[in-house]
């Protein structure tokens, strides 16, 4: 399993990969509140928000269709809320699209503006992790003043979570070929509460090593960094476009279409 | 010339009981190249860790005239460079540049000349054009490396190598035996590859039961195959 699960693209070089971390952060943050803002039923109001994060896929170039995978890999999350919804609230509400005019209950519209939530949330998400290697997207953080624990656990998570599943693979692979596959139950689920012992042990121990080799060169309980970031021109100008689409969106089209 | 390592009557006993070194005492001076070889468990690892201080222990430990007490243990700590057996330990940053930038950052460089040690170190191990790759898309040789030059990378005056050569191909540990015969820092060479200690080092330490079985020039003891023979490296 490889890193570029969680940013893959970010090598690339194009204006949205040019942009300093810590902007892209902030307005996809900013967009994140906007959109989670929204009443509980708005559906057609959230159209202009589908455009941002469209934009910075296709700017970044990066293929929406594995953008969208992404979202259907974790849609199991939200699925289970947007099916449940309907069934709790069954108050019809007119809704209009278009020339048509027609009733749903509020359960479905409810549904419906969580699946829409959820989707452009995850499009910005994975523009900004698509867009920002994962390093810089730390850094940024850090000069953003998000706690310096955090930060860091956020670092080790996505150096270490890797070399974990690589580890739990090959245990896997080690029961497997010794004919785990052919034993009864009770003895594969004996194997399994000993790997995930082994596995835990084995995490204890590698961090105790961690532990070392920082100390062993000079670490304090400080994080450095290599300034690797700059502000400029450009940045000041995207971050000024995020604000006034985000007040449009916000404000402007809600106002025009009601 | 002032030893760069000097120790005396080190004792280490984990925790379970187990006794890692039994009163072993040795110096080093600057720039000699020290192998450490002897049997799984003989104690190379704990001598190396106790040196930075990474475990508990009895006796004198004084490097380039700094004695390792708790008090001082940054102090020497930023003397002396480790690699581990394991690289996935040594390589923490999301980055390899991060990575070879850790040291140097906690030594108080800034960002400019930390950048400049890093990319220095990372071209010493050939590995220019990675610097920004994560140690999770290195190979095995490619890791191996990357420790070497977050060491490389620190201005120090002794290295500590655990196991370097260990799972490299030949081309790997002959390119790992050129870059470490070209520094000028003093070594300690914990390893089995008597090749890589034939070529790198002028003094051999044998090393069995966590006490010092052996200390002569690296042709003595290699050449004395009853004496390989009796401590399990022939």
């Amino acid at each position: 399993m490889h890193h570029s699960y969680i940013d893959r693209f970010s090598r690339d070089d194009t204006p949205v990969h040019r942009l300093d971390a810590r902007v892209k952060l902030v307005a996809v943050l900013a967009y994140t509140g906007v959109l989670v803002s929204f009443d509980r039923q708005a559906v057609s109001v959230l159209a202009p928000l589908a455009v941002a994060p469209l934009a910075m896929l296709w700017f970044a170039r990066v293929p929406v269709r594995f953008a969208l995978r992404r979202v259907l890999l974790l849609s199991p999350l939200i699925a289970m809320l947007c099916l449940l919804s309907p069934l709790y609230d069954r108050v019809p509400q007119p809704v209009a699209f278009g020339p048509w005019r027609f009733w749903v209950t509020g359960g479905w519209l409810t549904a419906a503006s969580i699946a829409i939530k959820f989707t452009l949330g995850l499009l910005a998400l994975t523009a900004l992790t698509c867009s920002t290697p994962f390093a810089l997207l730390l850094e940024g953080m850090r000069k953003l003043g998000v706690p310096r624990l955090l930060v860091q656990q956020l670092a080790f998570l996505y150096r270490y979570i890797f070399v974990l599943i690589d580890e739990a693979m090959r245990v896997r692979r080690g029961r497997d070929f010794r004919g785990a596959r052919r034993a009864p139950t009770g003895h594969r689920l004996k194997a399994v509460g000993g790997m995930i012992g082994a596995l835990f042990i084995r995490t204890l121990d590698r961090s105790e090593r961690i532990h070392t080799a920082m100390c062993a060169r000079g670490w304090r309980g400080e994080s450095h960094s290599l300034n690797r970031l700059c502000f400029g021109l450009r940045d000041a100008i995207f971050l000024a476009v995020s604000v006034v689409y985000l007040i449009a969106c916000r404000y402007l089209y809600p106002a025009m279409i009601s | 010339m002032q030893d760069v390592l000097d120790i005396e009557n080190l004792c280490v006993t984990y925790n379970d009981g187990a006794e890692g070194l039994r009163g072993v005492s040795l110096t080093v001076k600057p720039a000699q190249r020290v192998g450490l070889i002897g049997p799984n468990g003989s104690g190379k690892t704990s001598l190396l860790l106790a040196i930075m201080r990474g475990v508990a222990f009895t006796g004198r430990i004084t490097v380039d005239g700094i004695e390792a007490t708790r008090r001082r243990a940054d102090e020497v700590r930023s003397r002396c460079g480790m690699t581990f057996q394991d690289p996935d330990d040594q390589l923490f940053m999301p980055t390899l540049l991060d990575d070879a930038a850790f040291g140097p950052l906690n030594q108080g460089c800034d960002a400019d000349e930390a950048r400049t040690a890093a990319k220095q170190a990372i071209a010493a191990v050939a590995l220019s054009g990675m610097e920004e790759r994560c140690a999770h898309h290195l190979s095995g040789g490619q890791k191996r490396n990357a420790a070497l030059a977050t060491i490389l990378s620190m201005n120090v005056k002794l290295l500590l190598l655990d196991e370097p050569g260990a799972s490299l191909d030949f081309r790997s540990r002959r390119r790992l035996a050129e870059i470490l015969s070209g520094r000028s820092e003093a070594m300690l060479l914990a390893t089995h590859d008597l090749d890589m200690v034939a070529e790198l080092c002028d003094r051999v330490i044998v090393m069995d039961g966590g006490a010092i079985a052996v200390d002569a020039p690296t042709d003595t003891i290699l050449n004395d195959t009853r004496l390989l023979g009796a401590h399990g490296l022939a």
